[in-house]
């Protein structure tokens, strides 16, 4: 029996989310598993996983800009991220002195690696995407993540291996030799399981993301669903506000909902509406459905490049939430030319082949 | 200080070092085309717009072949 820590960002919670099927594999196998994280990250695998032990291990400043201009903010952010990281070294440092670890799991926290004890780190952004007239620092990037996957073992990238059925494209292209020959395509790795349940409603909005454009998604959306023919369920993921919750004959406003009943809607929907954040992206692909529309966060740059890239292979519609016009986004989001995603291996089998292939070496 | 701190204040210092040399130089290039302007030199301030009309083509050009052959 082994001790593993895993750390998972708490930028959103698509980190500590993808992280749960991990988690339960470690813990099937008998593993001791400390998590350390903080915010609303820490409180989701509290939940999850009570008998695990926890550490509150605090990570860095969002950077996520008011406006749609998120780069400026983000690179005035870049000293402020250093100082976090810096602390979280030195915090890793105490953490590390007070128990004995195999194996570190780092869920896209860059300080968290030990020299001595086996780390690995988990991303699928190899590559980070910039507006085409930043080139210089999009080269600078690919560099910098190669000198920093270079402090862990391996790196594991939640996607299929470059190519045809990669879901996240470039960004999980290894751009350096360094990263490439550390990356290891594990598939998509999400909590949400399909079910084998009557997909009736017709339309799961799911409104998530950083404010204030998580608020602005909301008025667009409350406003634009009544003018959809069937029924719909919008999640505001909000859980402040249940004074907006609302039910009529065709649509349903829920403040908020746990992850086991946001599980039940996904599989009840016929047609979901929401951001392109890779962890939607992987529940969708998890669930096979056939019918989305994304609308990506304006300014985040990932968002918008996987948007523009399932336009391009012809998967899923997107449109820009200053455009949007939901019936007849909703049309062309149901054209014959949109396929949906290709048929990926599941995360059950792919965290059974992570494990057997990365994660046993180190423990067994 | 840890490696990934320093490498990381380095680039940090880079950048931004990068940002002051490139406003710096529009600052300067600023300066000489006015001051051909006034000067009546007008086939100077031709000769400067040229050449940036170029530059930011090649520079264009250059993020278009990287994103072209999927080196960004």
């Amino acid at each position: 029996m082994a001790h593993v820590l895993v750390s998972p960002l708490n930028w959103g919670l698509g980190h500590a989310t993808r992280d749960i099927p991990i988690i339960k594999k470690l813990l099937d196998q008998h593993h001791d598993v400390t998590i350390a994280a903080c915010g609303n990250a820490l409180a989701v695998l509290e939940r999850e996983f009570p008998e695990c032990r926890f550490i509150t291990f605090p990570d860095y400043p969002v950077p996520y800009s008011e406006s749609r201009f998120f780069l400026p903010k983000f690179v005035a952010f870049f000293p402020l991220m250093l100082r976090a990281i810096s602390g979280e070294r030195k915090n890793l440092d105490a953490i590390l002195a007070k128990n004995q670890y195999d194996l570190i799991i780092s869920d896209n926290r860059l300080g968290v690696y030990s020299s001595t004890i086996p780390s690995v780190f988990i991303t699928h952004q190899l590559h980070y995407h910039l507006p085409m007239i930043f080139w210089p620092v999009e080269l600078l990037a690919v560099a910098m993540n190669g000198y920093l996957h270079g402090k862990y073992l391996q790196v594991i990238v939640p996607d299929n291996p470059p190519g045809p059925t990669a879901l996240a494209g470039k960004l999980s292209r290894p751009g350096t030799d360094e990263t490439r020959k550390r990356a290891y395509f594990s598939g998509i790795l999400t909590s949400t399981h399909r079910q084998a349940i009557t997909q009736d409603l017709d339309y799961l909005v799911m409104i998530s993301g950083p404010e204030p454009q998580r608020t602005r998604l909301e008025e667009i959306l409350v406003d634009q669903i009544h003018e959809l023919e069937g029924t719909s369920v919008i999640l505001l993921g909000s859980p402040m506000n249940h004074d907006k919750q609302k039910q009529s004959k065709k649509c349903q406003v829920m403040a908020y909902a746990s992850t086991q009943e946001k599980e039940y809607l996904m599989n009840r929907a016929k047609c979901i509406i929401c951001r392109s954040g890779y962890t939607s992206i992987m529940e969708i692909a998890e669930l096979g459905k056939q019918h989305a529309l994304f609308i990506p966060t304006p300014g985040q740059t990932e968002q918008e490049y996987l948007s523009g890239y399932y336009e391009k292979r012809r998967w899923f519609h997107s449109q820009s939430q200053y455009r949007l016009n939901l019936p007849e986004d909703i049309g062309l989001s149901r054209h014959p030319r949109y396929t949906g995603f290709p048929v990926v291996q599941k995360t059950r089998e792919n965290v059974d082949r992570l494990y057997d292939q990365v994660l046993a070496q180190y423990l067994e | 200080m840890d490696d990934l701190v320093l490498i990381g204040a380095a680039g940090i210092t880079g950048l931004f070092l990068a940002a002051v040399v490139l406003l710096y130089g529009a600052y300067s290039i600023a300066g000489l085309m006015y001051a051909a302007f006034v000067s009546g030199e007008y086939s100077v301030v031709l000769f400067i717009v040229g050449a940036i009309l170029i530059a930011g083509s090649l520079y264009m050009a250059t993020g278009v072949w990287l994103q072209k052959t999927d080196l960004i």
